[in-house]
């Protein structure tokens, strides 16, 4: 095989490894809704494969978000709210279910997948209150799907090795990784102009 | 037409952004509540929705207006879809708030009835027939996460399932609408996991117990103090234990107690705390074993850590390693003239029957490495009996405890040495020992504590126990230890004197890392000495301190020299500075761990 051949598909195979790095690159945006700044991120497929293998199974899974307000794109943060949406799958009518535990329960039924990822990101919200309306802000969102099968599991485990037992039994055995989004910078009177 | 596409186009906006046809409210309902218990503002705004496609966006304002006025309630709406596909009546369902349930309730499968239940990889007698039956009643009910979470959950720690299987569960569809298949899954963990972790190996804060460990939901069935009789405690004390029968295990409580129990066994005691697993399942026993601290300290060789740039590394370790069997090995360039290398074993009884009398017998057998200085001296030095390659001992004694701080032994030392001059042969340095011991208990003052030590020992090498030494060696040393705060102050001293012609390892040597710090033993007197004495004082706060030492070694009918040296330190970590050092000597870096 020619040198030039080899380079060739060599850049293909690295192109091809890049994509789901640049897929999940894409930077979060927000939206002003009244005084509630809302969350936009329509490509983002945060439900993992093993989620939907729960969710196939017939079992609830929670993703938990923190959502973080910050100065600049690398700061501490300077607020910080933290939601849980917890999916199900209608094994029957093969459709979603999802709800917002906090800080108002809401839920609706009969989704698609992407209508149940989309209405749980809509329901994160910042008050807008709670930003500086001259200064520039960054926004990044964490999610991490929670095990709520190992934790209720591990909750009876008297000892160190019981819970080590329990992790290292579960079928997912890695811990589930945290992602984030990030978007930035936005600021408040250009959002309000926007609007 | 081209208005009429541009129009269809539009209509298919919602369809193409969600995948889905948007449906229109056709009509408003509430349950769970009484629409009168909201106000009329809200009942308008509510039926303004009518008519509306659906989005989240003008139903979540009412939803939050719904949660203020109704903070008592969670609130959710439902689409029930017409007839027609693209009208839904938008339902605001209200429910009394159950904290903790949420994620539960949120399982749209809940609405299913279960049709059967299913536990695989596991037969029927290997979890109990009341699980059994309880799993089986699910049949019939709708289906309930906190149940099946709940099942899930026990199943797992059945006895026969603990630490063996990891449980899943999953729902299938059923054979007739709205009915769903429960299936457990148990399937059985790898082996490693099965042998190692799984098999019930807990430690807590007591330490390890094996196959042992009782969970804080087990219900104490008895609780018991042993090692002492009833009358060393008190009788509150006694039914402080025993309210603790029929309560779930506390180990708070159960701490707590033990060291009520320390304190009034009066710290005599060793005072441990077992709980294990009762008779019956979901029980466990609550044990205090008491055991006398003998009053016979463990008479081990003394252990080292140590670094001296001149004098090496040193780490020699010696303990009880089971019942009184005792193990010790490593290397010690620091405590006498030469550098030995092995190990000793021996037995040690701290307490013949009473904790008056103890016994010992050691053996050991190690190899040396001798500096050139020494063994330039030694030839500089024809009277003296020369190196050895090796030495092995053997020594049996018996010790007499007066109390907890005053104890004598009495023993004999049979050593034989390798020596390798003028040509490789044995000699016997046997020996008769004695000693006497005292360590002060901890004197209480009043925001100080003070300790004091002292020790006579004497050795002797005699014709009577076929030796070919000749000799009778004192040693005395002792010291004060006093805690103020974190201020510690400490005062150590030791003197010795040696007549006849003793072995090199009986020589005194000064010079190491912890007498005169600073100054190398090998220049000072590198074949030792048969007089010593050596002062030492100690001043530190937490791990930083400051130290001096003072002391001679010589040969009798020598002059003594007296050499000083001071230094500071952090923990075990010294520079140490000799003080009227004529030769080729500066700050010496230390280690020592005490």
């Amino acid at each position: 095989m020619r040198a030039t051949t080899i380079m060739t598909w060599a850049a293909l195979v690295s192109l091809l490894s890049l994509y789901p790095a640049t897929a999940r690159a894409e930077p979060l945006k927000v939206r002003l809704n009244g005084e509630q700044l809302h969350i936009e991120a329509h490509d983002l497929r945060f439900i993992s494969q093993a989620a939907q293998v729960r969710l196939h199974d017939g079992a609830t899974v929670i993703y938990r978000f923190r959502l973080l307000v910050s100065d600049s794109r690398n700061g501490d943060a300077v607020a910080e709210y933290t939601y849980h949406c917890v999916f199900s799958f209608d094994i029957l009518e093969e459709k979603y279910k999802v709800s917002r535990q906090e800080p108002g329960y809401r839920t609706a039924s009969h989704l698609s997948e992407s209508a149940a990822r989309d209405l749980c990101l809509d329901s994160l919200t910042i008050p807008a209150g709670s930003i500086s309306t001259s200064s520039a802000f960054w926004i990044s969102m964490e999610y991490q799907m929670e095990d709520r099968q190992s934790n209720v599991d591990r909750s009876d485990s008297h000892s160190v090795l019981d819970t080590l037992v329990n992790i290292f039994g579960q079928r997912n055995k890695a811990p589930q990784p945290v992602d984030m989004l990030k978007g930035g910078p936005f600021r408040m009177d250009e959002l309000r102009k926007s609007k | 037409m081209m208005k009429t596409l541009f129009l269809s186009l539009i209509l298919m906006i919602p369809v193409l952004v969600n995948g889905q046809i948007v449906p229109t409210i056709s009509k408003i309902e509430i349950a769970g509540a009484s629409d009168q218990a909201l106000s009329t503002d809200l009942r308008d705004a509510m039926q303004k929705l009518v008519g509306q496609r659906y989005d989240p966006a003008i139903v979540d304002p009412i939803l939050r207006r719904i949660e203020s006025e109704l903070p008592d309630y969670v609130v959710a709406t439902r689409n029930i879809p017409e007839s027609d596909p693209g009208l839904v009546r938008l339902v605001f369902v209200m429910a009394p708030k159950a904290p903790g349930t949420a994620s539960a309730e949120s399982n749209v499968n809940s609405q299913y009835i279960v049709e059967s239940v299913e536990v695989k990889g596991v037969t029927q007698d290997q979890y109990s027939s009341a699980l059994h039956d309880e799993i089986q009643n699910m049949i019939g009910l709708m289906l309930d996460q906190m149940k099946v979470d709940d099942i899930r959950s026990r199943l797992r720690t059945e006895p026969m399932l603990k630490g063996k299987y990891t449980v899943s569960d999953k729902i299938e569809r059923g054979s007739q609408p709205g009915q769903v298949k429960l299936i457990f899954e148990a399937k059985k963990m790898p082996w490693l996991l099965r042998v190692t972790l799984g098999n019930k190996i807990d430690i807590n804060g007591n330490g390890i117990n094996v196959g042992n460990g009782a969970k804080d939901t087990d219900i104490v069935e008895s609780a018991q103090v042993k090692g002492v009789t009833r009358s060393a405690y008190s009788d509150a004390l006694d039914s402080e234990i025993q309210m603790m029968v029929g309560k779930r295990v506390d180990h708070l409580e159960a701490d707590h107690l033990k060291e009520k129990l320390d304190t009034e066994l009066k710290h005599r005691y060793e005072v441990k705390e077992d709980i294990r697993k009762g008779t019956k399942p979901d029980t466990a026993t609550v044990v205090y074993e008491a055991k006398l601290i003998p009053w016979i300290p463990e008479r081990t060789l003394p252990e080292v850590g140590a670094y001296h740039p001149q004098q090496g590394i040193s780490a020699f370790v010696d303990g009880t390693i089971f019942k009184g069997i005792t193990l010790g090995m490593g290397t010690d360039g620091d405590s006498l003239i030469e550098r030995y290398k092995g190990y000793t074993t021996g037995y040690e009884a701290r307490m013949l029957g009473s904790p008056h009398f103890g016994a010992k017998v050691r053996f050991e057998t190690f190899g040396m490495l001798w500096k050139s200085q020494t063994l330039d001296n030694l030839l500089l030095s024809p009277e003296m009996t020369g190196a050895y390659r090796s030495r092995q001992a053997i020594e049996p004694s018996v010790a007499i405890a007066f109390n907890r701080s005053l104890y004598a032994t009495a023993g004999a030392n049979f050593t034989e040495l390798e020596m390798m001059l003028p040509t490789e042969h044995w000699v016997s340095a046997h020996e008769a020992t004695a000693s006497l011991v005292y360590k002060s208990p901890t004197l209480k003052h009043g925001t100080g504590t003070h300790e004091l030590t002292s020790g006579y020992e004497i050795r002797t090498g005699t014709r009577t126990l076929d030796s070919d030494f000749v000799y009778t060696r004192h040693f005395w040393d002792g010291g004060y230890e006093g805690r103020f705060g974190k201020n510690k102050f400490k005062f150590l001293y030791q003197a010795g004197r040696i007549t006849g012609n003793a072995p090199l390892f009986e020589r005194f040597s000064l010079g190491n890392t912890q007498t005169l710090r600073g100054w190398n033993k090998y220049d000072i007197d590198p074949i030792g000495g048969d007089r010593v004495f050596h002062f030492s004082t100690e001043w530190s706060y937490k791990f930083f301190g400051v130290f001096m030492d003072n002391g001679s070694i010589w040969n009798s009918g020598e002059d003594a020299t007296n050499r000083s040296s001071f230094g500071v330190f952090l923990g075990p970590l010294k520079l140490a500075v000799p003080i009227g050092c004529s030769s080729d000597c500066g700050v010496t870096f230390l280690v020592r761990f005490d």
